[in-house]
């Protein structure tokens, strides 16, 4: 048997078994490590006891914020 | 002192901010809106009342000089009834300036007021009760098992459901929900949840920590349980069943799914750890903190999901 047919087929099965892995199903993903910019982003002034709401369509956002005392510690 | 600022989502632009007093110096600083925005609660020595374009509407003053908004505030979906708690009492407002109700509680009180405004719920760590708003008539009370100030409740839209989660009995790691539905009690047991948080949205309660561990997903109307394990980060959701979603991030991986079958329509990275999320609409909005350590938000990330599909 020649080696370059061995090859050959062994690349083949290998093809066929990672395609097969992949489900028709799955829908298109994002690798984890792959960031996608925000739309939109804000820097607090520092780091803070912060909470937000926003309107139910998304288009506006209400951010409180406290700044916390040096040597505080959040409850 | 309290700093609340309005942003236009669309525009990416500040709109106005005021600075209120707040001597609750080290605890969550509360802001509430309308589902349409034109009124915006912010909570501090008093209720603050603001339209959208930052005019300040009414200042709604507590019993005591000493009181200050401890742990929640509420209005309702149409801004006309206005729910908050101090540390010993809570009160039921008109957005006119009226004291509708207010009661005075043994432990710190919490209120959830439901977005019709026809029910409020008050609860400490040892007991609850329901009130019909209409007429303030007590609909249900009973006690609740928690150790602690750290109770959450939350209402749902109609007020056909509630929920409530305290710290558990010294001694014992497990959480209880305990979820109200045509006065049946239903209990779900959790793991770790630190400053537990609970939300309800059509028929969905969702429960997670306010400081880490990890999160969960619960049917109000089955019980039915889903489990978000929170490995090294916490576990954070937000749900939409209005537009079938649901976003969840551990750590600073996000995913967008499909509420109805789990299925995951979107996958990224945030640029730092996710502390807070929210789902409205077509914005996935997020406080988080570029350094992955770090327990407190220094950012607002926004995401229009509206393409994610």
């Amino acid at each position: 048997v020649r080696t370059d047919y061995l090859i050959a087929v062994g690349l083949l099965i290998v093809l066929v078994l990672l395609l097969s892995s992949r489900s028709p199903a799955e829908p298109p993903r994002v690798s984890p490590d792959e960031a996608t910019r925000p739309d939109f982003a804000f820097t607090l002034p520092s780091q803070s006891l912060a909470s937000v709401a926003a309107s139910a369509d998304g288009k506006y956002l209400v951010l409180a914020r406290n700044s916390v005392p040096e040597g505080a510690a959040p409850t | 002192m309290t700093e609340l600022t309005l942003f236009d989502l669309g525009s990416g632009k500040v709109l106005w901010s005021a600075v209120y007093a707040n001597p609750n110096c080290c605890g969550l600083p509360l802001a509430k809106m309308t589902a349409d925005a034109q009124l915006i609660v912010g909570a501090g020595k008093q209720l603050h009342l603001y339209t959208k374009d930052g005019q300040e509407l009414k200042v709604l003053r507590y019993q005591e000089d000493t009181e200050f908004t401890l742990l929640s505030a509420e209005v309702s979906s149409a801004g006309n009834l206005i729910a908050a708690a101090t540390s010993h009492r809570a009160y039921l407002f008109s957005r006119e300036g009226q004291r509708l109700w207010s009661a005075q509680f043994e432990d710190v009180p919490v209120v959830a007021l439901s977005g019709d405004g026809r029910h409020l719920l008050v609860a400490t760590s040892k007991l609850f009760q329901l009130y019909s708003t209409t007429d303030l008539k007590l609909l249900q009370e009973g006690t609740l098992p928690y150790e602690g100030p750290g109770v959450a409740a939350a209402l749902a839209e109609d007020g056909s459901a509630f929920a409530l989660v305290g710290n558990p009995a010294v001694g014992r790691d497990e959480l209880t929900v305990h979820l109200w539905k045509n006065n049946e009690v239903r209990r779900v047991v959790l793991g770790e949840v630190n400053v537990p948080q609970l939300a309800i949205a059509g028929s969905w309660l969702w429960v997670e920590g306010g400081f880490g561990g990890e999160a969960a997903l619960i049917s109000i109307n089955d019980g039915t349980l889903r489990r978000f394990t929170a490995g090294p980060s916490s576990a954070h959701l937000a749900v939409d069943p209005g537009h079938d979603r649901l976003a969840l991030a551990r750590g600073a991986v996000l995913e967008l799914h499909r509420l109805s079958d789990d299925q995951l329509l979107w996958q990224t990275r945030a640029p730092g750890r996710v502390l807070v999320l929210l789902l409205h609409g077509s914005k996935l909005i997020a406080l988080g903190n570029e350094n992955d350590d770090a327990a407190l938000p220094d950012r607002v990330w926004v995401w229009d999901i509206s393409g994610r599909e």
